[in-house]
């Protein structure tokens, strides 16, 4: 009897310690108590998790459109972001997961224009946003902290920023809270948009109003993945908000022409060299309509 | 008996350390200027039959690209595809018989592309993509 009491420790022993060596970093995602938004049993998404892990992988990050405002030599604006005493306006689950998309698209274009003195409390507001929604593990704030004090830094605090965002947005979907994951992602993607297009309505250029021309993509693609829970009362209010934005969009024509690519090795790296083109027809009067209706929804979304 | 228990168990915890470890952490250092934007995970469980697929939206005016992150070893490099919204192949990694380690694409049509990752051939398959951008 003692052997075999000995050997069963022997055996269950180590099953136990790999299953802790081999789960990683992974945490136990744990249920907001207080929670009035959480989903109730019945509303499931109508399309698969499959499509909408991939549409959210699809959707591009604001740092891109941060980039490109940079580079077209538009100034840093303050004012074009959600203040961070906003903070104390998200109290539920899904209000925050928006939020945290909104908050993050902001931090980008802070560390994009290297502001880093304005980071410190955009970090503070996603760690206690993130914490709140227990994904807050997955946001590095002391390196954060660290990187955003020391101003050398630049490169590895947009990495480790947009690394935990991409972390955070993955725990929520391995934990099935794909539409905590929806929402965040909708959120990145509405502030991300509304900086740009605070830009063109003060300085309007061609590239910059094409590309807020080709959001007509992107925003059909959120609007597949927020109509997938519509059913929800919140999701049902944000697709309606959306929609509206959709309707000025469907007048906007995007066409795209393939031309067969070339290859060419530069420097030992593989170059592509394409000559496929994409057009869109947008006028003065839809961009002025976009600029309006993007503002208009993010204000009720924030506020 | 119970020292081939602890050589046993050992090998079970090295090896599950070792799968956690094959691609190195500090692979995204070789975007250079290119600014991070995702990592591409890969389930190799699930390529059996089906390559990895997902998508992303490419902007005109953009240079994005793709790294392989792999064991670099002969026989077991990861490949990548990516075509555009109709499937035409716009890249790939391995021309002839030189996989390259990375793409880049010079963006001159904006739209949903697909990135599409395998294996050569390889029975322990272990890898990821990394996706960066700089402005063109």
């Amino acid at each position: 009897m003692k052997n075999f009491t000995r050997f069963g420790i022997y055996l269950l022993m180590p099953l136990f310690v790999v299953f802790i060596a081999c789960s990683g970093d992974e945490e136990k995602f744990v249920e907001k108590k207080e929670s009035v938004d959480t989903l109730p049993a019945k509303v499931k998404p109508d399309i698969s998790a499959e499509v909408i892990n991939n549409i959210i992988m699809s959707i591009p990050s604001p740092l891109e459109m941060a980039t490109m405002l940079k580079d077209n030599g538009q100034g840093y604006d303050a004012n074009l972001l959600n203040p961070s005493t906003n903070l104390i306006k998200y109290n539920t689950n899904y209000k925050i997961a928006f939020n945290i998309g909104v908050y993050s698209a902001d931090l980008g274009y802070i560390n994009i224009y290297e502001k880093t003195f304005s980071a410190m409390s955009y970090l503070q507001n996603i760690k206690q946003l993130g914490d709140d929604i227990h994904i807050g593990q997955f946001f590095d704030f002391e390196t954060l902290k660290r990187l955003a004090t020391n101003t050398k830094n630049y490169d590895s605090l947009i990495f480790i920023s947009t690394d935990n965002f991409n972390k955070m947005d993955a725990h929520l979907r391995t934990q099935n809270r794909n539409e905590l994951s929806v929402l965040m992602i909708s959120g990145a993607w509405l502030e991300g948009v509304n900086i740009a297009c605070q830009v063109a309505k003060l300085k309007p250029n061609k590239e910059l109003t094409e590309r807020l021309g080709f959001e007509k993509i992107n925003l059909d693609n959120i609007l597949v993945i927020l109509n997938a829970y519509k059913n929800d009362k919140y999701f049902a209010q944000i697709v309606t908000e959306f929609e509206k934005l959709k309707q000025i969009y469907s007048k906007i024509e995007i066409s795209y022409q393939y031309v067969e690519p070339e290859t060419k090795e530069v420097n030992g790296q593989l170059v592509i060299v394409n000559k496929s083109k994409s057009t869109v027809n947008i006028t003065e009067a839809q961009l002025k309509e976009i600029i309006e209706e993007i503002a208009r929804v993010r204000n009720v979304m924030i506020n | 008996m119970k020292t081939k228990f602890i050589l046993g168990f050992s090998l079970i915890i090295l090896s599950c350390f070792l799968k956690a470890q094959c691609v190195s952490d500090n692979c995204n250092s070789k975007l250079g200027t290119f600014t991070y934007l995702k990592t591409i995970y890969i389930d190799n469980t699930k390529l059996v039959n089906k390559p990895n697929m997902v998508t992303y939206l490419f902007s005109k005016g953009s240079t994005y690209m793709v790294l392989c992150c792999d064991q670099a070893i002969k026989g077991s490099r990861l490949i990548v595809n990516v075509y555009d919204k109709d499937k035409n192949l716009i890249a790939t990694n391995k021309q002839k018989k030189k996989v390259y380690p990375s793409i880049q694409y010079p963006c001159s049509a904006t739209g949903i592309y697909y990135i599409e990752s395998f294996y050569e051939d390889s029975k322990d398959p272990c890898g990821v993509n990394i996706l960066g951008f700089t402005k063109s």
